[in-house]
């Protein structure tokens, strides 16, 4: 190499180099399902979420899109920094996206009916 | 930067810092389609993540390979997840691996998995050379004593615009200077249909990877048609690569 920073391990391999784009985790958490609207009720009567035209109003088997913030470590919201999210959708409502970003807070949309997650991770 | 250490990259990217943990491999494997990754125990670590790639392909096959995923349980809080890399042969008695399928357009399942687990710390060793940085709760960020590195190199994000047979595509392309089939991609987030509502390939997220364009298509579920409206919400995805590749 000709210019950089140039690691190896004990082996000799090269660890890093000036072509390197090592990613670094920022922040991680999990969002809850809202077990206050969707109580024990459900988890005791499954056929519910099964058969929700009959036994259950359908917002209550299939969760609602609700958005929520959360608070990060400060992050710098450019281009090297993504924030990914997972959660599951249901038949008619869908899983988890990420609505906005900024420095100290990230906004998510969800299905509240499950738990959803999420990463902010700088890439190299 | 007021102390502490900060490694840039030849894109002006910090790379290696003080504030922010580097992820480290935790376990890489080949696993044949219809398994579910050997990660348990004591290998499972909180914000871990894992990534996943055709294997042993023929990557001038223009019909390009996707990896079949069904995600059973998954949990990033604690860092468990049960994924199941979906048989070839498992639908229809079709052997997915020789068949291309077009309708969505997956092209053909790989009939083997490469995966890394990767974690956001490193191990501290007892040798004494070497580089280790620390952040400033005394937590390991990065040890030059390990194996290999894992680079994260790209997101993307979907555009749920149209859909074509319950699905939307979007194409990501790994540029000059890299091969797409040394490309991974994040699984993590792959879930799309809670369990009990999954059952086939067709509830996951997946991928699709071509030589042709250099390019991978991300493919998220738009299902059911019904539902396109609510269910079209934008899905991010992560893409990375092995130091040295």
């Amino acid at each position: 190499m000709s210019y950089g920073l140039e690691i190896r391990n004990s082996s000799g391999t090269v660890i890093v180099n000036e072509f390197s784009n090592l990613g670094s985790l920022v922040a991680h958490g999990v969002i809850s399902a809202d077990n206050v609207k969707y109580d024990s009720a459900a988890a005791a009567n499954p056929n519910w979420v099964f058969n929700p035209l009959w036994n259950a109003p359908a917002w209550f088997a299939y969760g609602e899109r609700t958005n929520i913030t959360v608070s990060v470590p400060d992050y710098i919201n450019d281009a090297q920094y993504h924030v990914i999210a997972v959660g599951p959708s249901s038949i008619f409502v869908s899983g988890t996206e990420v609505i906005s970003t900024s420095t100290g807070s990230i906004t998510i949309r969800r299905n509240d009916k499950f738990d959803s997650y999420f990463y902010i991770v700088r890439k190299g | 930067m007021s102390y502490g250490l900060q490694i840039k990259n030849g894109s002006n990217n910090i790379i290696i810092d003080e504030a922010f943990k580097n992820f480290q491999i935790v376990a890489i494997g080949t696993s044949a389609a219809g398994t579910s990754l050997p990660i348990t125990g004591n290998l499972l670590v909180e914000g871990g993540l894992v990534f996943a790639k055709p294997s042993g392909v023929n990557t001038s096959d223009s019909a390009g390979w996707h990896i079949g995923i069904e995600m059973n349980f998954y949990s990033a809080h604690t860092g468990q997840f049960d994924v199941n890399l979906t048989s070839t042969t498992d639908w229809s008695g079709v052997d997915r691996s020789t068949s291309a399928i077009t309708s969505p357009n997956l092209g053909k399942q790989a009939p083997n998995i490469d995966w890394i687990y990767i974690k956001p710390s490193a191990t501290p060793t007892s040798t004494e050379y070497g580089l280790e940085v620390y952040a400033a709760d005394g937590t390991m960020s990065f040890s030059s004593e390990v194996s290999g590195m894992f680079n994260i190199i790209s997101s993307a994000v979907s555009n749920p615009s149209s859909q074509v047979d319950f699905h939307y595509y979007t194409p990501w392309y790994a540029g000059s200077g890299r091969n797409v089939f040394d490309c991974y991609v994040c699984i993590g987030n792959f879930l799309h249909f809670h369990i009990g509502q999954s059952g086939n390939w067709g509830w996951g997220h997946t991928a699709k990877w071509q030589s042709s364009g250099n390019k991978l298509t991300l493919i998220q579920p738009a299902w059911p048609a019904s539902a396109s409206t609510s269910n079209n919400f934008p899905a991010t995805y992560l893409m990375g690569q092995l130091s040295g590749n």
